[in-house]
């Protein structure tokens, strides 16, 4: 193993021993689900930077110590994509710890040594690295922390990299929890959350959106191109891509919403029409309905489509008509399992629902589902057509202050 | 749907709130505006915060003997200082919104470890200096108002770490805001007291130098007191922290710029103030107390207590806000844990520096004699503008990477007002050195 830090700086000499240069960086190669390959060095010789392959290089035979020897001639440096410059790009950056699910500062980086070279293993985030680098030996502080992040447990952000680094397709931050996906982006400066939501997936971004902070979403959705932001807005619940148009100057909204598909677009320009701490405003309009004549033994089929959409589904609601959804009924994904096959819905729901109007205080909602132990409430126009539900997340999060959730605290605003 | 109904349903939710909905929505719109006026209102705290301490312990000191010893003579600098100042803070603003990074993290990704030490260690002493400064005006406050220092600045630190440590200190800190208003009186005091308004005037456009040492050294004092390094570093984390982005930002910059000028408007009134008051009656500023005794032409025989409530409030805005900024540069350069939400086990380094400056503050606002407020103040000073040049090159550096800013770097004239300002203050450090230490150590300069 061989710290950067130790071959920074080093002398290089040529076949007849004189010196060229010394070493400015480390060039590596991305590769696909494997650590990134040294492929040259960018020798720094009077003011400028040349370049040379590995396989032009001849390592010490023990591996640090000794004359690192250049064969051939340098050519000058030209920056590819999909090359990392270890030490302009890695070393002293900020890259994404995915084991502790927090951000860490690069204090030096390991390269191992492999049969055909060197391979980056593993960055060094102890302190100790620090004092390696700045002071003399002889002023060193005493102890050995150890603090190493290996090549899979981290993720370089590629902004740091002038262009070098290239998200992979599948990037290991697409399968973290949405909820760690938004407290990475809490950690992260602005610009570089865009990015990190830029290089996730649809499905994975609009989940992790769904988890952020109102004012950290509605920046990065007002710099997403419009098509973006209309493709994740489609896969959110409809109330949370709701509250995010609501929030963004009109004309980016206006842009966005051209581009949603039109059921999404309806559902949405509804839910837009109710203040945001109402119940209206906090209700979903993905739930999933059933007609009271509707016999037990085809339920199952019947509910399928409706059940692909929604995040999750506990109750089934029904209703006179599948057109006009009068309310009349509720019964459980439980109840249908353990019911008659020969009965029909109407047997098997219970009536005398809770429900509350869209104009109601979101708060009186969320205190009727806490005191009835429901998870999701109906909300109901006055003829008693069912518009949609507060479903118990959003209830949680009107009782739940942010504060008691994920939050960075503010020191400089 | 189409856009117009869309726009038309998101008027309707904006414009529609619930009896309840309307005041949440209010405080939604103030903490996190996205549109219209209520951005620039939002936009304006650190703006402000920044004028305001521009105005602390060390700043009153200054303006005060500046006025007092050389009468309006020092006015056109004020005039050259404010457009340093407004293009210092622009660019650390600009820096903020356009990369969402402090400064220390950015000097340490482009320059590295070494360099990133360097500016650590120059900022540690400028801050820790104005920390401590502002301890001991805590302590001529509560002298003024008949309070040892003794009995006074131990409980008041400790108070101050207690309200960091808890989370607390946002709620109070407007009660310390409210007190300076007290400093509004100068402004007041100044026109009570019927300046030479012609000579001011003069003096404000008409440049004239003196190569003394004595001049020097309040020149100098007055750089570092108005254009602190600590403000310039603290702007920049606060625009990043609020995540202003570049198509917000010229709200961000016309509130800099507003905040530079009332700032120094306000620093321009103390020195007409006791210029019109001390020097006329040929009053040295030596003691906190002589300070005060200009804004008797407003509030009479209160003087001392108006003064003292002023300062106070501004001292212990500063007291909380230094330690903390400065450890929260030091632990982010070096990619220590930091934040107020740690605790001190997590995070050692961070609350060892905060507490440390806290400690060190208390100490010598207790020791320091009441004869050596000032003095020490002015030094304090002096000493934060010898350093600013080394965090500008730092910002200028920065500002026209294109790494770093991409197409928000300067332009030209910016970078020559920048760089001119920086020679300025650098040949002045030096000129100071020459004036003032040669001598001491026995040789002389014919200047």
């Amino acid at each position: 193993m061989l710290r950067l830090s130790n071959l920074l700086n080093a002398k290089v000499h040529d076949e007849g021993s004189h010196g060229v240069g010394r070493i400015g960086d480390l060039l590596a190669r991305q590769a696909q689900g494997q650590p990134p390959e040294v492929t040259g060095l960018l020798i720094l010789r009077s003011g400028r930077v040349w370049f040379c392959e590995t396989t032009q290089v001849t390592w010490p035979e023990n591996g640090t110590t000794g004359r690192i020897v250049v064969n051939g001639e340098p050519a000058p440096f030209e920056r590819r994509p999909g090359e990392l410059l270890l030490a302009h790009d890695l070393l002293d950056r900020q890259v994404i710890d995915l084991t502790r699910v927090t951000t860490a500062r690069v204090n030096d980086i390991f390269l191992a040594r492999e049969p055909d070279g060197w391979r980056v293993d593993a960055v060094d985030l102890a302190t100790a690295a620090l004092s390696r680098r700045l002071l003399p030996a002889a002023l060193r502080p005493e102890g050995s922390e150890q603090h190493t992040l290996s090549w899979q447990d981290f993720e370089i952000l590629a902004s740091d990299t002038s262009g070098g680094w290239v998200y992979p397709e599948h990037s290991r931050l697409s399968r973290l929890h949405p909820a760690d996906i938004a407290r990475i982006a809490d950690l992260l400066p602005s610009p570089q959350v865009l990015e990190l939501i830029e290089s996730l997936p649809d499905r994975v971004a609009a989940d992790a959106l769904e988890e952020m902070d109102e004012h950290l979403k509605g920046g990065i959705f007002a710099d997403l191109s419009a098509e973006r932001a209309a493709r994740i807005l489609d896969l959110m619940a409809p109330n949370a891509a709701a509250d995010v148009l609501a929030d963004l100057p009109t004309p980016v909204a206006q842009r966005i919403l051209q581009d949603l598909p039109s059921g999404e677009a309806a559902d949405i320009h509804a839910l837009l029409t109710y203040a945001k701490n109402t119940a209206g405003g906090i209700m979903t309009t993905s739930y999933v309905i059933a007609p009271k004549d509707l016999p037990v033994r085809e339920a199952a089929e019947f509910l399928r489509p409706q059940l692909v959409k929604p995040d999750w589904v506990y109750y089934v609601y029904v209703v006179d008509d599948m057109t006009t959804r009068d309310l009349v009924g509720v019964f459980t994904l439980r109840d249908l399992l353990l019911a008659d096959q020969k009965l029909t819905i109407e047997d098997i729901m219970s009536t005398g629902l809770r429900t509350a109007r869209p104009d109601s205080p979101a708060e009186k909602a969320a205190q009727t589902m806490s005191e009835y132990n429901l998870m999701a409430l109906p909300v109901t126009d006055e003829a008693g057509r069912l518009l949609g539900i507060v479903a118990v997340d959003d209830a949680l999060s009107v009782i739940l202050p942010t504060q008691l959730r994920r939050r960075v605290p503010r020191v400089f605003s | 749907m189409s856009s117009v109904e869309g726009a038309a349903a998101i008027a309707a939710a904006r414009a529609r709130p619930g009896p309840l909905g309307r005041a949440r929505r209010l405080i939604d719109a103030v903490r996190h505006p996205r549109t219209g006026p209520l951005i620039y209102l939002a936009a304006l705290g650190p703006g402000l915060i920044a004028a305001n301490a521009g105005n602390d312990a060390g700043g009153i000191a200054t303006y005060s003997s500046v006025g007092a010893s050389y009468g309006y003579n020092l006015l056109w600098m004020i005039v050259l200082i404010t457009v340093s100042l407004a293009l210092v803070q622009e660019m650390c603003a600009r820096m903020g919104a356009v990369t969402g990074k402090g400064l220390s993290t950015l000097i340490r990704e482009r320059f590295g470890i070494r360099w990133v030490a360097f500016a650590m260690l120059a900022l540690l002493i400028a801050n820790g200096g104005t920390a401590v400064s502002e301890f001991v005006g805590i302590g001529a406050a509560l002298g003024l108002l008949g309070i040892p220092t003794l009995l006074g600045v131990p409980p008041m630190a400790a108070l101050i770490w207690w309200l960091v440590a808890r989370g607390s200190y946002r709620r109070v800190e407007v009660i310390f805001l409210l007190m300076t208003l007290a400093f509004f009186a100068y402004p007041l005091s100044a026109i009570l007291a019927h300046p030479n308004w012609g000579d001011a005037a003069r003096h404000t456009v008409i440049p004239s130098f003196q190569f003394q040492s004595a001049y020097i050294f309040a020149f100098v004092a007055t750089v570092g007191t108005t254009v602190t390094p600590y403000m310039q570093v603290y702007l920049q984390s606060s625009v990043a922290e609020k995540r202003v982005a570049m198509r917000d930002y010229k709200f961000t910059r016309l509130d800099v710029y507003n905040g530079t000028f009332f700032g120094n408007l306000v620093s321009a009134f103390i020195i007409i103030c006791t210029g019109a008051t001390l020097y006329t009656h040929h009053i040295q500023v030596t003691l906190a107390a002589d300070a005060a005794r200009a804004l008797a032409p407003l509030v009479g025989s209160y003087a001392k207590y108006v003064f003292a409530v002023g300062l106070f409030g501004a001292s212990m805005l500063a007291a909380a806000v230094l330690p903390l900024a400065t450890s929260y540069s030091l632990t982010e350069a070096f990619g220590l844990r930091h934040g107020v939400n740690t605790r001190v086990r997590e995070a050692p380094a961070f609350w060892a520096i905060f507490t440390g400056l806290i400690v060190i503050g208390t100490v010598v606002g207790v020791v320091l004699p009441t004869t050596a407020v000032v003095q020490l103040l002015l030094v304090v000073q002096v000493v934060n503008g010898v350093l600013l040049p080394v965090l500008l090159v730092f910002i200028i550096k920065l500002i026209n990477d294109p790494e770093v800013m991409g197409e928000y770097r300067n332009g030209p004239a910016h970078n020559i007002l920048a760089w001119a300002t920086v020679v300025a203050i650098g040949a002045l450090s030096i000129l100071m050195v020459l004036t003032t230490v040669l001598p001491a150590v026995g040789l002389n300069v014919n200047l």
